[in-house]
């Protein structure tokens, strides 16, 4: 291995907060589109609030996902990675947590911006900062089984949005327990799921 | 090329750096190759060659332990530098940090055989196929790493580039080195060893 080779060193060059800003713009536009669609009704957007906020969240993590494992794939970098000793299933769970280190804190701040329309407060808030776990780890997920498929983002709804639908069920309905309990699920099951599916691409 | 690179080797003696056995690989299409010994010692060069989609690649892959073969072993006895295809190389961020990200601590008085010091601050993107294969060689150069595997390196280089990089690698034959390298220029390595895939044998 490289000196410093770390993974800190790692964790920090996955860091690319430019990839949030169309997520977050995404994000906003679906939140202010329902509130258009629902009407100035506060009782009404009260009760579909919550749940438009994780329809929301949910369809924004599908963006990065194309480029979220291809861009290092093809550039040659998780190859010589691993050549220096680290397995793929490490470098997805380092790839894993600098995306939710990006993503996570976008959506929260994209939430606070959405109190004002949908009436949402710090319990929905704290249900979707743990659930923005769960939904970067699917994200990884989707993002290892499309590498290297052409045309994949195509698709990519497909496989994110049914596997996506325990934790919009109990992260829209509140259950704070349920949601933390599906995102350590989703986190300990994701880096081995997308090292077995680059495998998998590869052989 | 200098006879210098290629040396005898007996394969079984201390100094042997990279050993494989009865490799064999099959793609679903019928074997790409079978039953292939390599055997890389101290001061040995290995020139491996072959037409199109003979599984140059695919065996470099499988000795740098990125491909499992569907038959063989291989006993790595040293640290692998690896430059395949890809140039491995972050295209938003510059030379200078591609560079620090793979040896933070590089020596400034480190030599530049390969021209790049004026590169340093152009972000990789920026740089044309040669320039980018340039550094990615730069990049090997500064690892120092025993053993390199390298896919097609002088692809892209200028001449001047081509002539400097060969004496970089007759210096770290001669320094103890070994080295296979898949290419399919006829007098580039010249004088190394021939591993010829196609009938999946060694000339």
């Amino acid at each position: 291995m490289s000196p410093g080779m770390t993974p800190v060193r790692l964790f920090r060059y996955q860091l690319r907060p430019s990839r949030m800003a169309v997520p977050i713009i995404f994000f906003l536009i679906i939140v202010s589109l329902t509130t258009f669609a629902a009407g100035p009704d506060a009782e009404l957007l009260a009760k579909i609030g919550p749940g438009s906020l994780w329809v929301a969240a949910l369809l924004s993590s599908l963006l990065p996902v194309e480029t979220l494992i291809a861009a290092d794939r093809d550039t040659g970098m998780i190859d010589s990675l691993r050549v220096e000793g680290f397995s793929i299933e490490f470098l997805m769970a380092i790839t894993l947590a600098s995306h939710w280190a990006t993503f996570g804190p976008a959506m929260i701040g994209a939430a606070l911006l959405s109190i004002p329309l949908l009436g949402i407060g710090s319990p929905e808030l704290l249900t979707l900062a743990i659930g923005t776990v769960a939904l970067a780890a699917l994200a990884l997920i989707a993002a290892a089984l499309l590498a290297g498929v052409r045309g994949g983002a195509m698709i990519v709804g497909l496989i994110v949005l049914p596997l996506a639908v325990p934790i919009l069920i109990f992260g829209s309905g509140g259950d704070i327990r349920l949601t933390a309990a599906l995102a350590l699920f989703y986190v300990a099951a994701a880096p081995w799921v997308a090292a077995l599916a680059l495998r998998t691409a590869e052989s | 090329m200098a006879s210098s690179m290629a040396r005898p080797r007996d394969g079984t003696g201390p100094d042997t750096l990279l050993r494989a056995r009865g490799l064999s690989l099959d793609r679903g299409r019928g074997p790409l190759f079978a039953n292939i010994d390599v055997d890389l010692t101290a001061g040995t060069a290995i020139r491996l060659i072959g037409a199109n989609g003979t599984g140059k690649t695919s065996l470099l892959r499988i000795l740098a332990g990125l491909l499992p073969p569907n038959a063989g072993s291989v006993e790595r006895h040293a640290p692998i530098g690896w430059v395949g295809h890809e140039n491995a190389l972050d295209p938003t961020r510059s030379v200078a940090a591609n560079l620090a990200f793979w040896r933070p601590a590089r020596d400034r008085h480190r030599p530049d055989p390969l021209g790049i010091e004026p590169l340093m601050t152009v972000p990789v993107r920026s740089l044309s196929q040669g320039q980018k294969r340039r550094v990615a060689l730069t990049r090997l150069l500064n690892a120092d790493k025993r053993v390199w595997l390298l896919d097609e390196p002088v692809v892209g280089l200028d001449d001047a580039s081509r002539d400097a990089f060969r004496t970089c690698l007759t210096t770290h034959i001669g320094n103890g080195g070994a080295a296979i390298v898949a290419t399919h220029g006829e007098t580039w390595m010249a004088g190394a060893e021939t591993l010829s895939l196609g009938g999946g044998q060694i000339a």
